[in-house]
């Protein structure tokens, strides 16, 4: 198994630096192809994707975007349009046990939720009508900008918040979770609300924007700024992101940027691999499996950059 | 009397209704202790939950949990009609690789569908018909919200209540497609 996920790595990492460039020459030859040939590819890749995706504890969105328009003929409306999608079911299916179980606060998702579903939708708007280029320039900064947070980002399992600030406390921002390792329950509260909400309208925005789910943002956002303890943040996130894809998919669904034959295959996919990848979890090294994804991101991003740039 | 007795043994079988009945009881009785026990499991499941999460909470999580099931069968079912041929399409599946690589709005030209859900028009071709299942999707969070708003009223909470109906506004805002843009 993991010679086959290095071989595919491999494979998808030799494609995206390959010249011409993989998505040109495709989409000057996109009719050699029978379509359900190029369906079944993308169900192949989003799988994999999906089994990456957990393995290395990142979202499919950040990875979907990237990745898929450097290897498919699909317009980058299309395959935005998707990411958002994609994202937005993971986040719904995993919704109703994590906020039953305790590991998502709905009062603490609220707040955040809100201001980053409104700049979601203006993220959304302003990516439609930038020009493609510009796109990808804005895209592959962005996405080396993950790159870069991936390998800084720390967390932190149980923040110490010595006092909730004013907001978090009117807007009741604290709860507790059990612990299952531990076994006790854990009492925590949230400060530096006016700062984390101001940054999750940066986030809302970028995800509406390029169609990537914003977990890569949130997670650090709820812990190490607002010290939310990390498996709440984790979970908490997984809500908001639910709540802010929502709105900008509704923005992608009426401007016509949703493909089905594109779509369907990919959740469905995703989803799938997202299954496999919890099995594997456990018999993967996941620090190698992380510094591959960081390094195909990389040449996403680079790739992207490139492209913005016309060369 | 031993000629009756043979001749009853040799015809008809002898029907033992109160065996029959004191049978029925006994099934009775244990579908009755299996339904209390599964009652009362399922208030112990709740009353765990509720240790964790709120009322509100686990109402928006039983609501989403039964929109994402049907949802998911909603996109199954009408890709499979779909990608079968069950639907027609207004592109063909076989001219789609001359289309997809087209920005949305030029291929929502080219289809000759407006932004906004003027998509609805088209539901009867399965391309379009896809696009319910995801509207579907993208609704359930304000049905969720909405589930919600109740326990602030009940609770008197105006800072949920207000937070609930302003999300409900940006939400429907995006979907009513008054915001629908293009290149």
């Amino acid at each position: 198994m993991r010679l086959l996920l290095s071989l595919v790595l491999a494979l998808v990492a030799m494609a995206l630096v390959s010249e011409p460039a993989l998505a040109e020459s495709t989409a000057r030859s996109a009719t050699a192809l029978p379509w359900w040939a190029w369906v079944l590819l993308l169900f192949v890749v989003t799988f994999v994707l999906g089994v990456i995706a957990v393995v290395a504890g990142v979202g499919g969105g950040v990875l979907f975007v990237p990745i898929v328009s450097g290897l498919f003929p699909f317009h980058l409306d299309f395959v935005r349009g998707t990411g958002l999608l994609i994202a937005l079911a993971g986040a719904l299916a995993a919704g109703p046990t994590l906020l039953r179980g305790g590991m998502a606060n709905l009062q603490l998702a609220m707040p955040p939720a809100l201001t980053a579903s409104a700049a979601a939708i203006v993220g959304a708007m302003i990516g439609l009508t930038l020009p493609d280029n510009i796109v990808q320039l804005a895209l592959g900064t962005m996405i080396l900008g993950v790159v870069g947070l991936m390998v800084v980002a720390r967390k932190s399992d149980n923040p110490e918040v010595p006092r909730a600030d004013a907001l978090s406390a009117a807007l009741r921002m604290h709860g507790f979770y059990h612990d299952p390792f531990s076994g006790r329950d854990i009492e925590w509260k949230a400060h530096r609300t006016p700062q984390g909400l101001v940054l999750f309208v940066l986030i809302g925005a970028l995800g509406g924007m390029f169609g990537i789910g914003a977990g890569w943002a949130n997670v650090p956002t709820l812990n190490l700024v607002m010290g939310v303890p990390l498996k709440v943040a984790i979970g908490t996130s997984s809500v908001i992101l639910s709540i802010a894809n929502s709105a900008a998919v509704w923005i992608y669904l009426n401007h016509g940027a949703m493909l089905a034959i594109i779509a369907v295959p990919s959740m469905l996919g995703m989803m799938l691999g997202s299954t496999i990848g919890v099995g594997l979890l456990s018999r993967t090294n996941v620090a190698v499996i992380r510094k591959v994804v960081i390094v195909l991101l990389l040449l996403a991003g680079v790739r992207a950059l490139l492209k913005g740039l016309g060369v | 009397m031993r000629e009756v007795r043979d001749a009853g043994a040799k015809g008809a079988p002898e029907v033992d209704g109160d065996g029959l009945r004191s049978a029925w009881k006994q099934v009775r009785t244990r579908l009755r202790a299996r339904a209390r026990l599964r009652r009362q499991q399922a208030m112990r499941a709740r009353s765990r939950r509720l240790k964790y999460a709120t009322p509100e909470q686990v109402a928006y999580a039983d609501l989403l949990d039964i929109g994402v099931t049907i949802g998911r069968y909603l996109l199954a079912g009408t890709f499979i009609l779909y990608v079968f041929g069950f639907t027609p399409a207004k592109i063909p599946l076989s001219e789609l690789p001359a289309y997809w690589s087209m920005a949305a709005d030029q291929y929502s030209n080219l289809v000759g569908v407006g932004t906004g859900w003027s998509w609805l028009a088209l539901i009867e071709y399965g391309d379009y018909m896809n696009l319910f299942g995801i509207a579907f999707l993208s609704a359930l969070t304000i049905a969720c919200y909405l589930r919600v708003l109740p326990f602030s009223v009940r609770r008197n909470d105006l800072k949920l209540g207000t937070i609930l109906l302003l999300e409900v506004c940006v939400l429907s805002l995006a979907a009513s497609g008054l915001l629908a843009t293009g290149h």
